[in-house]
């Protein structure tokens, strides 16, 4: 079970990058805070505090952040300057904010929080790692109420060296290229953060009933853990109302998730976020997010849906996502 | 059947050896690790002493098992040869597969070989090139690489929490286990040295000039270290197959946040204590349960206080016998937690106490001090091993006798 | 003397990223730690690469650094006695 997460931060500037928003970052960071901060820990932290308003909390019993590449910006501006000064007039700040723990750090910091607080750095999974540690938590009754980010920057420097490699697509229509196949996925960032309860209230958007990650996985595996995944929740893929799918626009990339919607989910209605949020190894916190209000409201914006139909009623959402083919995730949510 | 998490194989290299038993002997030997770097580039060279890995990359390979045909960082070479370590010492390479995982702390990640290649990434041409490198620089590589190299990929996962990396790798993994997802798992973690972190140390001012002195009340710093430092943990049923030693368990664990400032710890000790005393309750012991205290000690001024404040405040002035081996191995960074599980383990299969190196003057502010000669005459049942990094993260384990 | 206290003012003002204070904003005889302009230890080490960036004058430690920097005058007089 769990609350919102942030605002909308997704929003299509710069050409084809998919920057996040800035939000006024004086309302959440104290200015003596907020002045050594990189751009993706100041929107990590706003993300979190944001949250923690919506979901009326005050003191999380853990803080657990997922981020690929962690603090980017830092750590080039840390890299770049020891290039050249040859290793002389260093100063520390970019060194500190550039340690991948800083954002889960900081939110601890501004919170006065003592307790349990990891960060996961394992590439398209390190959201779902994060997902999974908060689940654990509440299970083993460690935590009744525990904070869980996903976050991951597109720095100028990241932007360009992955460029070169042709790993980007150039793009005036985000909603058409996550359609359209071909190499190349949206250059994207953001960060979505969750309040994850035992226990249901005012706040509470959908039950998370369960998650599953499968490594390099072929269209068989991945298609058995669903229906397994569904199995265990008394449910066949006929009771999913609708999927939100992680698709990308990269034709090999998104085989996965297509080929598992068009075998066990032919006709249920899908919804992508990939065009708001574009890729980056922890996009599947977005996706969350939007698979999270499609359960709460009953809709998402009719730019979203891939699939001529839509759902009557939603009961049951089933979230996949893919990360470069290899972390491919699922996680099953529900009303309640 | 009880929900114990059973410890059945070790591996590690560092700057006092190539694996266990060398690693062993230099500490019965009082063998210090730390010198000038001859491996790393540094304009630091003749400044700061480190505890290096003395290997070239080449070397390591070697030493791995690795063929040269794709560029492997540091991190994943040390990583590779103290993960192989572990596995075959609990002769998992013999024996029929269970769910078998590998949870890995790091820091530090691909970043040696970023350093020296990062300025050309922005000016080079050629993608091949480019991709062979960029792809290995994210923390998440030499876990997945060394995973999916030994066959543990059943759930496999990426800590970094800066100097309790691989210490919350730990807790993780025994986590994993006594919830039913794993029937085994490989955890620990590694780093290598960069001058990434040599010089965003230096700008800390936290860099002993000599060989650091934990615990010391002329301390100024810590060397800085490249090790990693691998467990494997087995649940109760997976471990009783293939006839093989058990050299422990994991009994008590603990993460929690000094919540103070980014860098330095709070000067009671919060969150040590906290974590000290929340790893002991899971435990189910008590504070004078506890035979041996391997403990963070970096040698830096502010460490040393703060985690032996939170020591005498929770041990009410009645400390077991503590060391700090970082006064052999260097600070380790994400592997610290790794290789001083390894050693805590050490301690209660040799029924040892390693002492603390360089130590002479007690600190005017506390009552105790370390050991400071090997000790045999302590029966080592339960040993507590302490790991804290920037960002406030505290993590306590407790090891005990199987 | 004058001269030098306005500069580093603002050579503080940019280290530290205080965007929101001016130079007029800093009284010159207020402590610059724990109260006044309330900065903290990591503050110092980027003011001991400022003195060293902009007056080729080495800190060795930290310790040395507190007296030096309790204000921005104690900073100024040791500058002007020490500058290369």
């Amino acid at each position: 079970m769990y609350s919102e997460g942030m605002p909308d931060t997704f929003v299509n500037t710069s050409g084809h990058k998919l920057k996040a928003f800035d939000p006024d970052y004086k309302k959440y960071i104290a200015p003596a805070a907020a002045r050594r901060m990189g751009r993706i820990i100041k929107i990590g932290v706003a993300s979190a505090a944001v949250c923690m308003e919506r979901a009326q909390e005050k003191n999380p019993d853990a803080i657990i952040v997922g981020t690929a590449m962690g603090c980017v910006e830092d750590t080039e501006e840390f890299l770049i300057k020891m290039i050249d000064n040859k290793e002389t007039l260093l100063t520390p700040t970019s060194f500190i904010q550039s340690t991948h723990n800083t954002v889960a750090g900081q939110i601890a910091l501004l919170l006065g929080c003592n307790n349990y607080n990891f960060t996961y750095v394992h590439r398209g999974f390190s959201f779902e790692s994060a997902l999974l540690d908060a689940m654990l938590l509440l299970k083993e009754k460690e935590a009744s109420s525990v904070l869980v980010g996903g976050l991951d920057e597109l720095t100028n420097n990241h932007f360009e060296i992955y460029n070169k490699l042709g790993y980007w697509k150039v793009s005036t229509s985000c909603i058409d290229s996550i359609r359209d196949k071909s190499d190349g996925v949206l250059p994207g960032e953001g960060a979505a953060f969750f309040i994850l309860r035992t226990e249901k209230d005012d706040h509470t958007l959908a039950e998370l009933s369960g998650l599953e990650m499968i490594y390099k996985p072929d269209d068989a595996l991945l298609q058995k853990r669903v229906l397994e995944l569904l199995q265990k929740h008394a449910l066949a893929p006929a009771g999913i109302d609708a999927l939100v799918l992680g698709i990308n626009g990269h034709g090999e990339e998104d085989r996965f998730l297509l080929s598992l919607a068009e075998t066990l989910f032919p006709e249920t209605p899908i919804a992508a976020f990939k065009h708001y949020c574009g890729e980056y190894p922890t996009a599947s916190a977005a996706g969350l997010y939007q698979a999270a209000y499609l359960i709460k409201n009953q809709e998402v914006s009719e730019a979203a849906w891939q699939t001529g139909n839509r759902p009557k009623q939603i009961s049951n959402v089933l979230f996949c996502n893919g990360f470069r083919k290899d972390y491919q995730s699922v996680t099953l949510l529900s009303k309640c | 059947m009880t929900n114990r998490v059973l410890i059945t194989g070790m591996g590690m290299i560092s700057s006092i050896g190539m694996n266990v038993e060398e690693c062993y002997a230099s500490l019965l030997s009082r063998q210090s690790g730390t010198d000038k770097a001859r491996i790393l580039t540094t304009v630091h060279r003749d400044t700061y002493p480190v505890s290096e890995v003395k290997l070239t990359d080449d070397e390591l390979s070697k030493q791995a098992g690795l063929s040269q045909d794709r560029p492997y960082t540091r991190t994943t070479l040390l990583g590779m040869i103290a993960a192989k370590e572990a596995f075959e010492h609990a002769g998992l390479h013999q024996l029929e597969r269970l769910r078998t995982g590998m949870v890995s702390g790091t820091s530090v990640g691909g970043m040696g070989k970023t350093e020296l290649n990062y300025l050309d990434y922005l000016q080079i041409e050629n993608p091949e090139l480019l991709s062979m490198y960029i792809d290995t620089h994210d923390c998440g590589d030499s876990t997945q690489t060394i995973a999916d190299t030994l066959g543990c990929n059943d759930y496999v996962t990426t800590i970094s929490t800066a100097c309790s990396s691989a210490a919350n790798a730990i807790m993780l993994g025994a986590r994993l286990i006594k919830n039913g997802l794993l029937d085994r798992v490989l955890v620990g973690g590694v780093d290598s040295l960069t001058r990434f972190t040599l010089n965003g140390f230096n700008t800390l001012m936290i860099l002993d000039k000599e060989h650091c002195k934990p615990f010391d009340g002329e301390r100024c710093g810590l060397n800085l270290g490249e090790a990693a430092g691998f467990i494997v943990l087995e649940s109760e049923a997976a471990a009783r197959e293939g006839n093989r030693k058990i050299y422990g368990q994991l009994t008590g664990y603990a993460n929690t946040n000094d919540a103070y400032h980014q860098t330095a710890s709070s000067p009671e000790g919060n969150g040590a204590f906290l974590a000290m005393k929340k790893a002991l309750e899971k435990a189910g012991i008590q504070p004078d349960d506890v035979d041996y205290i391997n403990v963070h000690g970096t040698g830096t001024p502010n460490n040393d206080l703060s985690e032996g404040r939170a020591m005498e405040r929770l041990f009410a002035g009645k400390i077991p016998p503590f060391s700090s081996t970082k006064s052999y191995t260097g600070h380790t960074l994400g592997a610290a937690g790794g290789i001083e599980a390894v050693i805590s383990l050490l301690s209660i299969n040799h029924q040892i106490i390693f002492p603390n190196l360089n130590f002479t003057n007690k600190m005017p502010e506390l009552n105790c001090e370390p050991v400071t000669e090997t000790d045999t005459s302590v029966a080592v049942k339960t040993v507590l091993s302490n790991s804290f990094g920037f960002g406030g993260n505290n993590t306590s384990l407790v090891f005990s006798a199987s | 003397m004058e001269q030098l206290i306005e500069d580093l003012k603002g050579q503080i003002i940019k280290a530290l990223k205080l965007e929101d204070v001016k130079p007029e904003d800093i009284n010159t005889d207020a402590p610059l730690f724990g109260e006044g302009l309330g900065l903290d230890s990591i503050d110092a080490l980027e003011l001991i690469v400022l003195m060293e960036k902009e007056y080729g004058i080495r800190v060795e430690n930290a310790s040395a650094a507190k007296s030096i920097f309790t204000s921005v005058r104690t900073m100024a007089d040791y500058i002007a006695k020490n500058k290369k």
